[in-house]
């Protein structure tokens, strides 16, 4: 797998956790961020182009839900996935309204890389979109637009319901 | 206080200057409570007209013209259209809907809509009487009534039909959309059109729902005509499966055959016009809904296997407002409701596409989980909802079980629904009656005798006396010409002088020639037998006229108009259908 040329934001107020996913994902992604609370990582956002956000939902002083609001209130739709533990659903639910990438049980890992390569993914191609790095190249498939992209994205999903 | 608005739909200036004149009498203009409004249908663009007029108008009592003017007939496929999405969406479904006609003839070529989107219809002649009906319904107001001649305890048994629809039809049954409540295991009585010999009188009830599936009524019910078996005697009546099987495989393409069926949900009914297009071309059933209530009345009525929701972040209406109407707004807390009744129901996953969402599918879907779940983080869009739509049937293979829908402007989806009813009173605008029956008020019912004509369940202006468990209610008489009307004089100056022993009526001009009024008659001295229809009706004191209908202690019939400004005389009123609770 390609290494991607991006920046990865990992946001949670245990240590461990921040150094065990940071290790899972430097095969993956060229550029890896920490913070221990949702200040601090608003702090590291404005100052650097981050493409995907990895955050805990319960910490100090700023929580995940309300550094998702601060980035939403930036205008800005770059991926968020949260970790869950249990009996924060009814901050997932709050966390969904502020636009969620995806959630991630604690203490399992299992998908994580996989989840945040496609978040990562995601980020850049919101960035490519927006043309903020005119040095990198959007991938070309010129046989279809976006729209209609979307829509083939949206009839695979339906064939993969199992519909009775 | 806020004001209240009445609109006037249509191009007659001189409709639009009585009802003016008429609300600057009653002074309900010049307390400045009220604004009418006049929109004409030439300044409306129909081809590009959403929904949003009456949004920003926001009126509380809509008077539409029917009258076959140029104008109105080109606009004409476009404003029934925009009816029915009124009648639909929940924030606009109980403004009432009035109708004038140019004729009765007109009237009764658009009958379909009297009782399915129109609470009431008139003739255009002397409109005061719409007036005052209009702004009794719309604002529960103090209305002074004129007296009319009374034809009290006739106490007649008759058959009153209640204008319902087919929405589903098949040879093995058929599903009909009401007000009257009946049973799962009962029987109801209806007359169904559906061609000359589909003469059934009676069907079995097969199982009932709290809500109208395409039209504003509140139930439906699957109903099941019973058939003469090898063994039963044959006559007249008699009505023959195959001739039924004939009948619908000869007009099966006349019907919206459907091979499933989609609930739609979105606040937004401006691309209403989009919708209807979609129904037409659809394999899908396409119900269309602004919101869901907390029964969940629409996924009931159908289950339908796919669930189209339009994400609302901030409605633009209060909360205040969807608890009064008991529905739920279409955000995240909606979806949670809809999701966790899904997840109850027994058999049931529909896939639920999620417009205007916040998030992605896989945190939605893991949220709440639910894995039938589809996100789309764009704003709504007809075009895919239709291609998604293609896509399930792909996916699950289609089925040549279809279900056949009437549409909306066949007129043989309009049927009655017979009850018997106890006539107590009539004058030539009211009737009075008892049943065991529950009627929701605001219901419109048929009658045929003296005339044709439709009547509308109202809130009674006098008091109507309950006993022995009956129902009592009153309805005003709408839908008549100046010639049903003297037809109406003629049959209560009939049963005034000389009491019926049936409820009918067989013209004799000179059997029901009104007597002359002396002209001193006044108050107490007017011999009773000169309180006919058709004599002067004003003036006359209420010891004649007035009172209860059996008789008993006499009330006023008309409420005076109070001329303080500060009270709140009209009562906005959402014409709810609600049922009138019997006191034991």
């Amino acid at each position: 797998m390609t290494k991607r040329n991006a920046t990865l934001l990992i946001v949670d107020d245990e240590i461990d956790i921040t150094k065990i996913v940071s290790k899972l994902m430097e095969m993956d992604v060229t550029t890896i961020l920490t913070a221990t609370n949702g200040k601090d990582a608003l702090e590291i956002f404005d100052k650097n182009q981050v493409d995907c956000i990895l955050s805990d939902i319960n910490m100090p002083i700023m929580n995940g839900i309300e550094f998702v609001k601060e980035i939403r209130k930036r205008n800005l739709n770059v991926p968020f996935i949260f970790y869950t533990g249990y009996g924060t659903k009814r901050l997932m639910v709050e966390a969904l309204k502020y636009g969620a990438f995806d959630f991630i049980n604690k203490p399992e890992l299992d998908n994580l890389v996989e989840i945040v390569c496609r978040g990562v993914d995601t980020g850049l191609a919101i960035r490519h979109e927006k043309g903020s790095n005119i040095n990198d190249k959007v991938p070309e498939d010129s046989s279809k637009s976006q729209a209609d992209k979307d829509v083939d994205k949206y009839i695979e999903m339906m064939k993969k319901f199992k519909l009775e | 206080m806020s004001k209240k608005i009445v609109l006037f739909l249509g191009d007659d200036d001189v409709f639009f200057d009585e009802l003016n004149i008429y609300c600057k009498n009653i002074g309900i203009i010049e307390h400045n409570e009220f604004l009418v409004k006049n929109i004409s249908f030439k300044d409306i663009n129909w081809e590009n007209e959403t929904f949003n007029f009456t949004f920003d108008v926001l009126p509380h009592l809509i008077i539409m013209d029917f009258s076959r003017t140029p104008i109105f007939e080109s606009a004409k496929a476009h404003l029934i259209e925009l009816l029915y999405a009124l009648k639909k969406h929940h924030f606009t479904k109980n403004i009432p809907l009035f109708g004038i006609f140019g004729s009765k003839e007109e009237l009764l070529e658009e009958k379909y809509l009297i009782g399915t989107v129109l609470v009431y219809a008139q003739v255009k002649n002397d409109n005061r009487t719409m007036f005052r009906d209009s702004i009794y319904i719309a604002f529960d107001g103090r209305i002074p009534f004129p007296q009319y001649a009374l034809a009290r305890g006739i106490n007649l048994f008759y058959d009153i039909k209640i204008p319902s629809i087919v929405s589903v039809v098949g040879v093995d049954s058929l599903r009909i959309e009401t007000d009257v409540e009946l049973h799962p295991e009962g029987k109801v009585r209806a007359k169904i059109p559906l061609f000359t010999d589909y003469a059934f009188e009676e069907f079995n009830v097969k199982d009932f729902n709290y809500f109208g599936l395409m039209d504003n009524f509140l139930f439906n019910a699957t109903i099941v005509p019973k058939y003469p078996g090898p063994w039963d005697d044959i006559d007249e009546k008699s009505v023959q499966k195959s001739t039924v099987e004939t009948w619908y495989s000869l007009n099966y393409d006349e019907f919206w055959n459907k091979a499933d069926t989609c609930l739609l949900l979105n606040e937004d009914f401006s691309n209403y016009k989009d919708v209807f297009k979609l129904q037409e071309k659809s394999e899908f059933f396409i119900q269309y809904a602004s919101y869901l209530d907390v029964q969940f009345s629409a996924i009931r009525a159908t289950f339908p296997r796919v669930i189209v929701y339009n994400f609302v972040e901030f409605s633009k209406y209060s909360q205040k407002d969807f608890k009064d109407l008991k529905i739920t707004p279409n955000d995240l807390d909606g979806l949670a409701k809809l999701i966790n009744f899904v997840k109850i129901t027994d058999e049931y996953k529909p896939v639920i596409i999620l417009f205007n969402s916040p998030s992605n599918t896989e945190s939605v879907q893991k949220v709440f989980e639910y894995s039938h779940l589809m996100c789309i983080q764009k704003p709504f869009c007809i075009n895919l909802v239709s291609q998604l739509l293609q896509s399930f049937l792909k996916c699950k293979g289609s089925s040549e079980d279809k279900t056949s829908y009437m549409r909306p402007n066949d007129t043989r989806r309009c049927v009655d629904v017979i009850n018997e009813i106890f006539i107590t009173s009539l004058t030539e605008h009211e009737i009075t009656f008892k049943t065991r029956i529950e009627y929701p008020l605001y219901s419109v019912m048929k009658i045929d005798v003296p005339v044709n004509a439709y009547i509308t369940l109202v809130p009674p202006f006098k008091e109507l006396s309950v006993e022995g468990g009956q129902n009592h209610y009153m309805g005003f008489i709408h839908s008549v010409t100046e010639e049903d009307l003297q037809i109406l004089r003629q049959f209560v100056n009939r049963i005034i002088y000389k009491p019926i022993e049936k409820f009918e009526f067989n013209v004799n001009v000179n059997e029901n020639k009104p007597l002359p009024v002396p002209e001193n008659a006044t108050g107490s001295n007017v011999p009773e037998k000169s309180s006919l229809a058709g004599s002067t009706t004003t003036g006359i004191s209420d010891q004649m006229f007035g009172g209860d209908v059996d008789g008993s202690k006499k009330e006023g019939m008309v409420k005076k108009q109070e001329s303080n400004k500060d009270d709140e005389r009209f009562h906005v009123n959402r014409i709810k259908k609600k049922f009138k609770k019997s006191k034991l």
